[in-house]
């Protein structure tokens, strides 16, 4: 077959995996040419991981063919995949965290053999691929103390190692920040200059904007619209994702900057006075950290992850103790020895946590056991003892409709529940029996907009009923969007806190990079 | 000068103590490298001793019986390799189920074949070297060049797996498939097979393990001989931290406790003896209590690997 312009790099005809029951692709047409940039998008469980999950060779499809340079290919596995050209930057990054970002590099490297690794040549190579991409590279260094950011760039160039002429990145701005995002978009498309095509997953509309030639809209499995970025708005392009689904677009509504209504503030519930962080391996994270959490008001905590928000928040929650300082919370004060989880769980602090799968369910377990693990004092769930499963199923499902989770019901298990249903039941849970201090830390990440929609409705709410909440978000827009005030964590000082009202993007934005504000 | 002979006749003592441990040990830490946990290695010691002694006396050679024993260790690991690797079973029952297994199999074994002739059996075993005749050197002499091959072997093996663990690729392997074997499946190495090879390879240590115990320790087989070294074993590579020197270095230790507990018998013979015999075990629960808070496993051991769908 000749090269010509008219065969594309990638070609899926007719492709359709289910699982069980579940059609997760519907007879997907998508053709990907050479040197293009696509946008792959669509809500969470619209199919977008299954075709990432086909193209590199995971699984094959149930129906349809999977065609490289017009020629139909069954990938036999990961390796085959490799081989034809692709590359895969998952979501969850697949590196060793003890081993180090070369040795991560040689694992895929099959060419290497068996035996004795060249660790100076393949550094060399290594080192070649990130210079073109721009960045610094570290051979040494293990993963583990890489931040995500530096994570996702060793797996770019395990990616790139070998010559890659399609490159898959899925959700890779979900964990990063605004510097490291635009780092990333400098990266795809010096990619595309040398002719590599690229297909981003995305739930994020700036994404698509900033780097895309063309959208593919995935919904239900199916593609609902292709078409080139230029002729796209962003309300055609949530029209797509959501359909004519007329509630779920009316809580969509994209506002812009939002106005701030002055809310009646109650009386502080947390105080923090002087309080200095430590990150686990001994470094000053923050110091001089003091804020008032009062009842009635979303008070966001911003800036680049690792600057001590994470250690702030266990602190909050009874996890570990400041390291200089103290807090006095809903009566309970940090140098005391009831500073623990279960006591300020009982005087009324909940809490999101920042890494839902690891810490804020447990997936082997049904709903109504998840829901029982926040609220074992609660009495009426116990008799003699011994629990009243009917009851509180009855109670879990309650909850499940109010929060329009879709699930089977409190008898499922979490693990059968997509990311976004799983995050409603966490904050389902954490809202429910009357908190008095909630500690969100990034309760929309990785969720599609509907169900951030959801959560930022329902925080609102929470807090016009008279609760305090702190919000942990590295999304400028969502602070601006519903905290009423700001505080930011930035090289081991604090900026703010300060009514959000009073303060412009590029202040926030100055701030997160640790500078003072920008004068005019 | 009669403290220095003591000395080391101590140590050339531990050292022949040692060498099973040491032998089931590297094994066992690459088994549990790749995230396979086998505590049935005590059963398969057993296996392998009576294999040796078998298979010695029918063929007169010990190298013979070692080799059936190696082979007999990696036959008893396929079927925990099997189980848990590829079924997926519970790690620790099925090793539990290996253990019951070879100690019936080796004494039922053994009464069958050897067991019928009486004490009379003469096994041929292993001697030691004397390697360029320095075994006759004062001190340093039968600690060093008067041991069995095997030891020295085993002492080869260990620093061989360390250097497969740290430059080969085949070693990066065997790291992220105990580490993260989802990354290394999308890697596109097939998980389960490098956890069945390594299995196995463990098994035939845990054999060769067996064998010096019963040709070359001792020359004869007798009911669960391992007395539970196998369990030591484990000991080893927790306390050694997953490191194939180190765990032939601590197997050293537990080898001269053991070597020194005979002679304190001797020396303190109004002491009930039992408490003596407890001592390398007493040296194992210790070592574990202190040495385990700062260890961290292999993340993936005891997790059975499951292809996304």
């Amino acid at each position: 077959m000749t090269e010509t312009g008219s065969v594309p790099l990638v070609a899926l005809r007719g492709v359709t995996k289910r699982f069980g029951d579940v059609v997760a692709n519907r007879a997907v047409d998508l053709e990907i040419g050479r040197g293009e940039v696509i946008a792959l998008v669509g809500e969470n469980g619209a199919g977008k991981s299954t075709i990432v999950n086909m193209l590199s060779g995971v699984f094959p499809p149930d129906e349809g063919t999977i065609e490289i340079d017009g020629a139909a290919t069954g990938f036999t596995g990961p390796a085959a995949s490799v081989e034809a050209g692709i590359g895969v930057v998952h979501q969850h990054y697949m590196l060793v965290p003890t081993l180090t970002a070369l040795d991560n590099i040689a694992l895929q490297a099959s060419e290497l053999g068996l035996w004795k690794i060249d660790r100076r040549a393949l550094g060399d190579r290594a080192g070649a691929v990130a210079e073109a991409l721009g960045f610094r590279f570290d051979r040494d260094q293990r993963i583990d103390s890489l931040d995500v950011a530096h994570q996702q760039r060793i797996e770019i160039i395990k990616a790139l190692i070998h010559e890659v002429r399609l490159l898959v990145l899925d959700e890779p701005t979900a964990v990063l920040g605004a510097d490291d995002k635009a780092r990333l978009f400098d990266t795809i498309s010096g990619l595309k200059r040398q002719g590599v095509s690229v297909v981003l997953i995305t739930h994020k509309l700036e994404d698509i904007f900033a780097v895309a030639d063309r959208a593919v809209i995935l919904r239900n499995g199916a593609v609902a619209a292709d078409l080139p970025v230029k002729d796209l708005s962003p309300e055609t392009i949530v029209t797509h994702m959501v359909g004519s689904d007329a509630e779920a677009r009316s809580e969509l509504e994209i506002q812009p900057e939002t106005v701030h209504p002055e809310h009646p503030v109650g009386e502080a519930v947390c105080r923090v006075r002087d309080v200095t962080l430590r990150r686990p391996n001994g470094s000053v994270a923050v110091s001089g950290l003091s804020l008032d959490l009062h009842a009635g008001e979303i008070v966001a905590v911003a800036g680049v992850d690792g600057n001590g928000q994470s250690e702030f928040v266990h602190c909050l929650a009874g996890l570990q103790r400041p390291d200089e300082g103290e807090i006095d919370c809903l009566g309970l004060n940090s140098r005391a020895r009831t500073w623990s989880p279960a006591r300020l769980r009982r005087a009324g602090v909940s809490h999101i946590p920042e890494d839902r799968r690891h810490s804020g369910i447990v997936a082997e377990m049904t709903l109504a056991k998840n829901y029982l693990l926040s609220h074992l004092d609660r009495p009426d769930v116990f008799r003699l003892g011994l629990l009243r499963n009917h009851h509180l199923g009855q109670v879990v499902d309650g909850l499940l409709n109010a929060f329009k989770v879709r699930a089977p019901g409190s008898g499922a298990l979490m693990k059968t529940l997509s990311g976004g249903n799983q995050q409603k039941i966490v904050l389902a849970r954490e809202l429910d029996g009357d908190p008095k201090l909630i500690l969100a830390t990034h309760p929309s990440r990785g969720l599609d907009l509907n169900t951030i929609a959801f959560v930022h409705k329902t925080l609102e709410q929470t807090r016009d009923a008279g609760k305090a909440i702190l919000l942990l978000s590295s999304d400028i827009d969502e602070i601006l969007k519903i905290a009423d005030r700001i505080i930011v964590f930035a090289g081991g000082r604090t900026f703010g806190p300060a009514p959000c009202r009073d303060l412009t993007r590029q202040t926030i934005g100055a701030w997160i990079a640790g500078h003072e504000d920008i004068e005019a | 000068m009669d403290e220095v002979v003591f000395l080391s006749g101590l140590l050339a003592a531990g050292i022949r103590l040692a060498a099973p441990i040491a032998l089931a040990a590297i094994g066992e830490t690459l088994s549990q490298r790749v995230g396979v946990i086998n505590v049935g290695i005590e059963g398969i010691m057993l296996v392998g001793a009576f294999i040796a002694v078998l298979l010695a006396v029918q063929s007169g050679s010990p190298w013979i019986g070692l080799l059936g024993a190696i082979l007999a260790g990696i036959a008893m690991a396929s079927l925990h390799a099997y189980f848990v690797v590829t079924l997926k079973t519970e790690q620790i029952v099925t090793g539990i189920a290996l253990l019951f297994l070879g100690l019936g199999l080796s004494g039922y074994g053994y009464r069958l074949t050897l067991g019928e002739l009486g004490a009379a059996v003469k096994v041929p075993g292993f001697r030691e070297l004397d390697i360029l005749g320095l075994a006759d050197l004062p001190v340093i002499g039968p600690i060093l060049f008067g041991q069995h091959a095997l030891v020295y072997l085993a002492v080869a093996s260990a620093i061989a797996m360390a250097w497969m663990f740290r430059a080969t690729r085949l070693g990066v392997i065997i790291k992220a498939v105990g580490e993260t074997p989802a990354a290394a499946d999308s890697a596109g190495i097939h998980v389960d097979r490098v956890r069945f090879l390594c299995v196995l390879a463990a098994g035939g240590f845990a054999g060769a393990g067996g064998a010096f115990l019963s040709t070359a320790h001792l020359w004869g087989f007798v009911e669960n001989m391992t007395a539970g070294r196998g369990f030591l074993a484990i000991a080893c590579v927790v306390f050694a931290r997953w490191n194939p020197v180190l765990a032939v270095l601590v197997a050293l230790v537990f080898g001269i406790a053991d070597a020194a507990q005979i002679r304190l018998q001797s020396i303190f013979p109004a002491v009930p003896y039992q408490f003596f015999v407890i001592a390398p075990y007493v040296v194992a629960i210790v070592s574990l209590a202190v040495g385990s808070r700062s260890s961290r496993m292999p993340a993936a051991l005891g997790l059975p690997f499951a292809k996304p769908r």
